[in-house]
């Protein structure tokens, strides 16, 4: 154990609860440990419709890490450096796929984007069917994951500040050099952080995935949707495929943090 | 370039209005609180004052409140460098691509932008900081490089906000110097609580309290004879001006004044020498045996000053106790030494 110099003025009996805290989140993932068949593991994790699922959680996380991208920076700058009427409530309504149950989530999209939906009907006319579509999948990932980005870049946008910004103006640079040259590198560890976070939330989403998308194999099947189905058919496939999606999430919380402490 | 300025800003009380003329560098003195850095800002474009009116160069900054309908530039546009009291380069770049950024935003190409930086550096006796990012740099090396990155902006007025504020003593003097040498023939505006930046860097100087212009005039005669309490207390500097040489600065009467901070002043090139009047000590008879100055005065006027008592004697001052001036029978008309220690002396290249 390293001893650290200063004095920390903890009650020792402080210990305690801290180890049960510790302890309880780290003892299911040991419990499940135990579970994995590691003898079928790798048959278990590569069969056909283990590995489709898997190709198919990483296509829709990447591609709705990158709308969370193209839509949330702009929104975590807008809600940091700019003032206008109602900013409050949009920094709130922005928040609310954070605590909102994710099947109610897909409901709302169901009756945005739907065949019925408030603009999922001209899209119909239109000839563009979203839901229990490939495409539902992602805009179901992009919808809980986005408040991360916005969180994470927001929160990074106010600690740096705007004197950086207002002198590169001073110096003759236009709002987009300023944007490009000066906030987004100030930023970048900020950024990072929240397009990993965005990215594991989007992986590990299952309520309005199920509820917009559906559970059609290959098209909006992913990983913890095809965990979820095979609980029933084939535990042992369903264990070492939740321990796939476990070693993931450490990899992403590990990355999140490098990209905090480095950059 | 010039600059005329006028602005309002009924939340900080504030109301000043002021002018740069081409070439010509201005200090603005005042407390704590007064507004100096806000006036700073609202010319850099970075505050929307509630009214008022500036141009620089006959374009107009901003015009506010007036019944011909409202202007406002955006700070890039105006051509107006801001050098805060922290250098506040960009971490994430070299001090080379620092200098290097305003001409990039002005178009430059990458190589000649670089090209234009290392002029800059070299201006600002920075050359061997090029490659160093931020961190690596000390308080008065960041400095430098933020006045070479201001500079290379070719900003067509610069300001500069308490540039020396931030660093230690030891940085301050070089800085100043540098500042002195890249500022001559530009137009600058500098928000300074020290009256020997003012004295150094400025032509004429501009008192700001509680918002408003309450003093202004050429440097030395707003800081020889100050008007209001504030620069009275600031002020009162004793200034002998002449010519440098070895370790200080020869007066046309012949007079020498050793001082501080002479020997890297060009000998025969115009200086000045700088002390405090709490620095001088008054004698009948010319003091022996120490090395100090000693200048052959007739005193013009005696003033009691809070506990002490201000000598004159034409332009240079002395603070001395009540009991001396009754010890020495001191009265207008009365031929004394003023002596002062070579210590307490600082000379400066004008």
């Amino acid at each position: 154990m390293r001893r650290t110099a200063q004095y920390s003025g903890l009650p020792l009996w402080l210990f305690a609860p801290a180890a049960a805290a510790a302890l309880f989140i780290m003892l299911p993932i040991v419990a499940m440990a135990t579970r994995v068949e590691w003898s079928q593991f790798v048959s278990l994790v590569t069969s056909e419709s283990s590995l489709q699922a898997l190709e198919l959680s990483v296509r829709t996380s990447t591609a709705s890490t990158v709308v969370c991208l193209v839509l949330g920076v702009p929104l975590a700058l807008t809600l940091a450096r700019s003032a206008f009427p109602g900013q409050g409530l949009v920094r709130s309504l922005v928040l609310l796929p954070l605590v909102l149950p994710p099947v109610v989530g897909g409901i709302a999209l169901l009756y945005t984007f739907g065949r019925q939906g408030l603009l999922g009907r001209s899209m119909d006319v239109l000839g563009i069917q979203v839901a229990f579509s490939t495409t539902a999948v992602v805009i179901a990932q992009a919808f809980v994951a986005m408040p991360f980005l916005v969180v994470s870049l927001e929160g990074s946008l106010r600690t740096a500040g705007r004197r950086y910004e207002a002198v590169a103006a001073t110096l003759g640079a236009k709002p987009t050099t300023v944007l490009r040259r000066v906030t987004v590198p100030l930023v970048l560890p900020g950024l990072v952080s929240g397009a990993v976070l965005s990215f594991a939330r989007s992986l590990g989403e299952f309520g309005a995935t199920l509820t917009f998308a559906g559970s059609l194999e290959g098209v909006t099947r992913t990983l913890p949707l095809e965990i979820y189905v095979q609980r029933e058919a084939n535990p042992d496939a369903a264990v070492a495929l939740s321990f796939v999606l476990v070693g993931v999430a450490v990899v992403v919380v590990g990355l999140a943090r490098r990209s905090k402490e480095h950059l | 370039m010039t600059l005329q300025f006028r602005a309002q800003l009924t939340a900080r009380n504030l109301d000043v209005s002021l002018h740069v003329d081409d070439a010509e560098r201005i200090a603005i003195l005042g407390p704590n609180g007064a507004g100096k850095s806000t006036v700073l800002a609202m010319i850099a474009g970075l505050l929307r004052p509630d009214a008022g009116r500036a141009e620089l160069d006959g374009d107009i900054l901003f015009e506010l409140g007036s019944s011909a309908g409202n202007v406002w530039t955006t700070p890039h546009t105006r051509g107006v460098a801001l050098m805060a009291q922290e250098p506040l380069l960009f971490p994430h770049m070299s001090a080379l691509e620092n200098v290097a950024f305003g001409p990039r935003s002005a178009g430059a190409r990458a190589d000649n932008a670089r090209s234009t930086a290392r002029h800059w550096l070299e201006e600002v006796d920075a050359t061997a900081l090029a490659g160093r990012k931020p961190a690596q740099l000390s308080g008065g090396q960041a400095q430098r490089v933020a006045i070479a990155r201001a500079l290379a902006a070719q900003p067509r007025l610069l300001l500069l906000d308490e540039p020396m504020a931030a660093l230690d003593v030891g940085a301050a003097p070089m800085l100043r110097q540098v500042l002195h040498r890249v500022l001559a023939d530009r137009a600058a505006i500098i928000v300074t609580h020290n009256v020997l930046d003012a004295l150094v860097l400025a032509q004429r100087v501009i008192v700001v309290d509680h918002g408003h212009v309450v003093e202004s005039g050429p440097t030395r005669d707003v800081l020889r004879s100050p008007r209001t309490p504030f620069t009275a207390r600031i002020a009162g500097l004793n200034m002998i001006t002449g010519e440098a040489s070895g370790t200080g600065v020869e007066h046309q009467s012949g007079l020498f004044i050793e001082g501080l901070g002479a020997t890297g002043i060009t000998p025969g090139t115009t200086a000045i020498a700088v002390f405090s009047p709490s620095a001088v000590s008054v004698f009948r008879q010319p003091p022996h045996g120490s090395p100090r100055n000693v200048l052959p005065v007739t005193i013009t006027e005696l003033e009691p000053r809070d506990e002490q008592v201000r000598i004159r004697a034409d332009d240079l001052t002395a603070d001395v106790t009540a009991p001396v001036v009754a010890e020495l029978d001191l009265t207008p008309g009365t031929r004394v030494f003023f002596s002062i220690k070579a210590s307490a002396v600082t000379i400066y290249s004008i």
